[in-house]
């Protein structure tokens, strides 16, 4: 049906056209005041993710090494919390669980290259800080960690990602397969026993610009980096930590808006390459680490390579720290922190014990979930110890409550101190989970999870070869070391503790069993 | 026909190994979409190299190589083939991947291919017998270029 519209009806709907034209403006100046309102009050919030950094290797917490100087030094005007705990045993659930306020097992990224359950595509940190007015900003050295904020670009104003891969800028919108068939093309699927690119021709070429270039690099900095500049081993690019903490200070004071910054520096992740003037500076200290008898799933370290290891981290913590401390000052200079909340954590640990190197393990123990909390806010005058058990679930609540935006219903995290009106709960556990060989959307049927409630904690394994269904247990109070394994000396504190456990992971595998 | 039949074997079979921890973490539809980027990979490969072959054919003299196309560029692209997946595997422990181990490697595979072209050119048999193995490969060859081109429509899609 064609309408035919007559003279006088035509100049009757243009005389309409400057209302719409008004209530469109509205709406834009509308909106404009909301962001400027915000922009006045609302503090901007910047989170440090450093990969692979134990809580238990930092002087902040008490280690005999002086490896953090200068966080020490910030932590004099900060919240610092003593028992806070990974989500996830590598990068892909620890940092999951810190953008979505939720743990593994609500969140399901716990594979190597992991995506987080497509609900959380709409309930992460980005989308409510973006909703609420703040710019988006985030920055990542670690592939792991990129594949995941490519799952949130669509919250994320500006997203960059160290390692300069065609996908990045080519396959943005289809980025996660993208970038995983492009590993695999070049040099072949991490993870595995087999590694060969599946390019036969092409990767050939491409290993040979690789290895130049590695080369290259090397050669100019072999002065400033004596250990070679730092490099994850599988990946084609190297990075200077200095580089990107000033990419970080550009950023910032460019930002004209209240914003969210997302930073995660691989330092201290292996390999271990500080700058010259930290090589060697525990050579000799004395320091000896606690012995402690190989585990079940020890990979046949001994205790030399181990602590020689060891030291070699430290070391790459104080240069880490150097940096924590420069940026700081800068920001502080610049008057960036006026309005500025700044937390400094890490997605999970490392570990030299037991026979154990780095990460990559079904394990559970304190150096590897225990991990840094550190959160600095203007005006704050003294230090401030928190005791309480914490998770890094906690963050994003803790966050959003801090700049006063709404909390999504479903987060699993709790609002902490010093943002919550109310006090820790006494009776909290938290959990750290290592599922990877479990499929996406089934229960938990191999893995790995640490309870801590209180003083104790406990370690359940299950499904893996050889050690189907075992239980460790340990009182954190009197054993830091977790040397006493006490599950069959106190049955009645280990059988509390089991039901409650068992209990969660039913409920959590409920959503994913048949029928 | 050889060139895509060895470039998308060699895919295929490097793939498959990534495919049971991929279908861990993923879902159907990403999991044909990764494998899809690197089959439409392949397929572009085998097309580089075959334009790099029909560049050659016209360039060189005519009965130096383009009379005998078919036998010539499938012997070459066999003794690269084996030449890169030792590359692949043993590239490392060489010394290969700088300037001089990297030309040395060239230089064996390039002195390799010559020979193997005076043969063929020279031995009418070898001639046949090359020819008589690219015939009998391309109903495979036909498949595997189906599988590249369905996977190139898979990753025009995922991008619309």
């Amino acid at each position: 049906m064609i309408v035919k519209l007559h003279r006088r009806e035509f100049l009757k709907l243009a005389a309409t056209l400057p209302l719409l034209k008004l209530a469109w403006d509205w709406e834009r100046l509308s909106s404009a005041s909301r962001i400027s309102v915000q922009g006045s009050a609302a503090p901007n919030v910047v989170v440090l993710v450093f990969d692979a950094l134990s809580a238990t290797n930092m002087s902040v917490y008490g280690y005999p090494r002086e490896t953090t100087p200068n966080l020490s030094r910030i932590a004099r005007n900060a919240t610092v919390f003593h028992r806070h705990y990974a989500g996830g045993n590598f990068t892909s659930p620890g940092t999951a669980t810190l953008l979505t306020g939720s743990l593994p097992w609500t969140h399901r990224a716990f594979h190597l290259y992991g995506t987080v359950a497509r609900q959380f595509e709409e309930n992460n940190i980005f989308k409510v800080f973006s909703d609420g007015g703040y710019q988006t900003l985030a920055f990542t050295h670690n592939e792991l960690s990129a594949v995941l904020l490519y799952q949130f670009r669509e919250y994320l104003d500006s997203i960059k990602f160290a390692e300069q891969f065609f996908s990045n800028t080519h396959f943005e919108k289809d980025h996660t397969a993208a970038f995983l068939s492009e590993r695999v093309i070049e040099q072949g699927h991490r993870g595995v026993g087999w590694q060969l690119p599946s390019s036969l021709f092409l990767s050939v070429m491409y290993q040979l610009w690789r290895t130049r270039w590695k080369t290259d690099m090397q050669r100019q900095n072999r002065q400033d980096f004596p250990r070679g500049l730092p490099a994850p081993s599988p990946a084609p690019f190297f990075y200077r930590l200095e580089d990107e903490i000033d990419w970080v200070l550009e950023q910032v004071a460019a930002s004209s808006k209240p914003y969210l910054g997302y930073f995660h520096f691989l330092p201290p992740h292996e390999p271990y390459n500080p700058r010259r003037e930290f090589v060697g500076i525990f050579d000799n200290d004395g320091y000896v680490p606690v012995p402690k008898p190989p585990h079940h799933f020890s990979n046949g370290y001994s205790n030399k390579v181990l602590w020689r290891n060891r030291k070699e981290y430290d070391e790459y913590i104080a240069y880490v720290d150097s940096q924590w401390g420069r940026l700081f000052d800068s920001m502080q200079q610049r008057g960036l922190l006026d309005n500025t909340i700044l937390v400094i954590t890490s997605d999970h640990g490392e570990m030299f014990e037991r026979g154990i190197l780095e990460h990559i393990t079904p394990t559970l123990f304190e150096p590897i979930t225990r991990i840094p909390l550190i959160v600095w806010r203007p005006g704050q005058q003294e230090r401030v110890d928190i005791q309480a058990l914490t998770n890094n679930m906690d963050l994003m609540p803790s966050l959003l409550s801090a700049v006063g935006l709404p909390i999504p219903l479903d987060t699993e995290g709790e609002v902490l101190p010093p943002f919550s009106q109310t006090a820790p709960n006494p009776q909290r556990s938290v959990f750290t989970i290592e599922a990877k060989s479990n499929p996406k959307n089934g229960p938990l049927r191999i893995g790995t999870i640490a309870m801590v409630k209180d003083r104790y904690k406990l370690i359940h394994y299950f499904g893996h070869e050889g050690f189907e269904d075992e239980y460790e247990m340990f009182d954190l109070f009197n054993d830091p070391e977790e040397l006493d394994d006490l599950y069959l000396s106190q049955p009645d504190i280990a059988r509390e503790l089991k039901i409650e456990l068992t209990a969660k992971m039913n409920e959590m595998d409920q959503p994913y069993e048949k029928g | 026909m050889v060139i895509v039949f060895l470039v998308q074997v060699w895919s295929i079979y490097n793939v498959w190994h990534a495919v049971p921890s991929w279908s861990l973490a993923m879902d159907t539809w990403t999991l044909a979409g990764t494998i899809a980027y690197t089959q439409a990979f392949a397929l572009f490969e085998s097309l580089l190299i075959l334009g790099l072959m029909v560049t050659l054919a016209v360039i060189l003299p005519r009965n130096w190589y383009k009379e005998r196309f078919v036998a010539q560029s499938s012997v070459a692209i066999i003794l690269a083939a084996v030449a890169s997946v030792l590359a692949h595997l043993y590239g490392q422990d060489w010394g290969m991947w700088n300037t001089r181990g990297f030309l040395t490697w060239l230089g064996i595979m390039f002195c390799l291919i010559l020979v193997a072209f005076i043969l063929v050119a020279r031995f009418e048999r070898l001639q046949r017998g090359f020819e008589a193995l690219a015939d009998r490969l391309l109903i495979l060859s036909s498949v595997y270029i189906a599988i590249g081109v369905v996977s190139l429509i898979l990753v025009l899609i995922r991008n619309i």
